[in-house]
């Protein structure tokens, strides 16, 4: 009895496994191409060559892909922090382009924090998956 | 303007709509304070001033370029409107028959000018918040 349930639910087990491993591998392979264009978007946003815009850290896993693009958001974030500062010593005369900008880098933010959250949101669910 | 500024360029176009409006505004607005100076360093009395706009162009990388906004060209005297004659005899500025040189600058059309002005900077900024919007509303899509 044992042994005629054990092969036919065991040789399901043995493909529900390989399905959930394949789901896993493909969302890996989207997430970190998601972040590969996120990150080189930001470096030649940066004033990177287009060629060389992947950062070192992204040759790595997941972790590294999330610390290549915190690096990146924080490098316009920092251009926004002088904004303010060449505004009020007379370097910047024009509201209109200041506002754009710091709006611009707002979005840009707001974009890598989502892409962020579905990362965390996938790493979330991979760890509540009972094994 | 690659990477992520893409998805930025038509804020940036309104955002050099903008500048270049409120230049037009500043302009304006010195017309309308000069309209009664009569001498000034170059002699004679004041001269309207007016901008011209240019587009922006982006060379692109195959040849040919890109409009990617607007900028001031440059400010000139009006040298086509004529300069207005008031007869006061009192005004340090009055020459023997007692007759001044007025700024060609008619307060009226200035007024006209600011209002148009005015609009156009409005559509700039109407234009930069439903981008803003457009963005913010596909994020929320993620979400």
């Amino acid at each position: 009895m044992t042994e005629r349930i054990g092969g036919p639910i065991g040789g399901q087990g043995g493909l529900a496994r390989a399905a959930i491993e394949a789901a896993l591998q493909a969302q890996a392979r989207a997430a970190r191409k998601i972040e590969d264009q996120v990150a080189a978007g930001f470096s030649i946003a940066a004033g990177g060559a287009p060629g060389a815009a992947r950062p070192p850290a992204f040759a790595g896993d997941m972790a590294g892909a999330l610390r290549g693009a915190v690096a990146s958001v924080e490098k316009g974030l920092g251009a926004v922090d002088r904004m303010p500062l060449e505004m009020v010593s007379g370097k910047v005369d024009d509201f209109a382009q200041l506002a754009a900008q710091l709006k611009q880098s707002e979005l840009s933010f707001k974009f890598a924090l989502e892409v962020r959250n579905k990362l965390i949101d996938a790493y979330r669910e991979t760890m509540r998956m009972s094994v | 303007m690659d990477g992520i500024g893409k998805l930025f360029s038509g804020m940036n176009a309104a955002a050099s709509g903008l500048s270049a409006e409120r230049a037009r505004i500043d302009v304006i607005a010195r017309n309308i304070a000069n309209a009664q100076t009569t001498r000034t360093p170059e002699g004679g009395p004041y001269r309207r001033q007016v901008v011209h706009f240019e587009p922006i162009l982006e060379r692109l990388a195959g040849g040919g370029s890109r409009t990617t906004g607007v900028r001031v060209r440059g400010v000139v005297d009006d040298a086509t409107t004529p300069l207005e004659k008031i007869y006061d005899p009192s005004h340090p500025d009055a020459g023997e028959d007692g007759f001044v040189w007025m700024p060609n600058v008619n307060t009226v059309r200035e007024m006209a000018d600011l209002i148009t002005a005015m609009r156009a900077y409005e559509a700039n900024l109407a234009m930069q918040e439903e981008l803003v919007q457009m963005a913010e509303r596909a994020l929320r899509l993620a979400q």
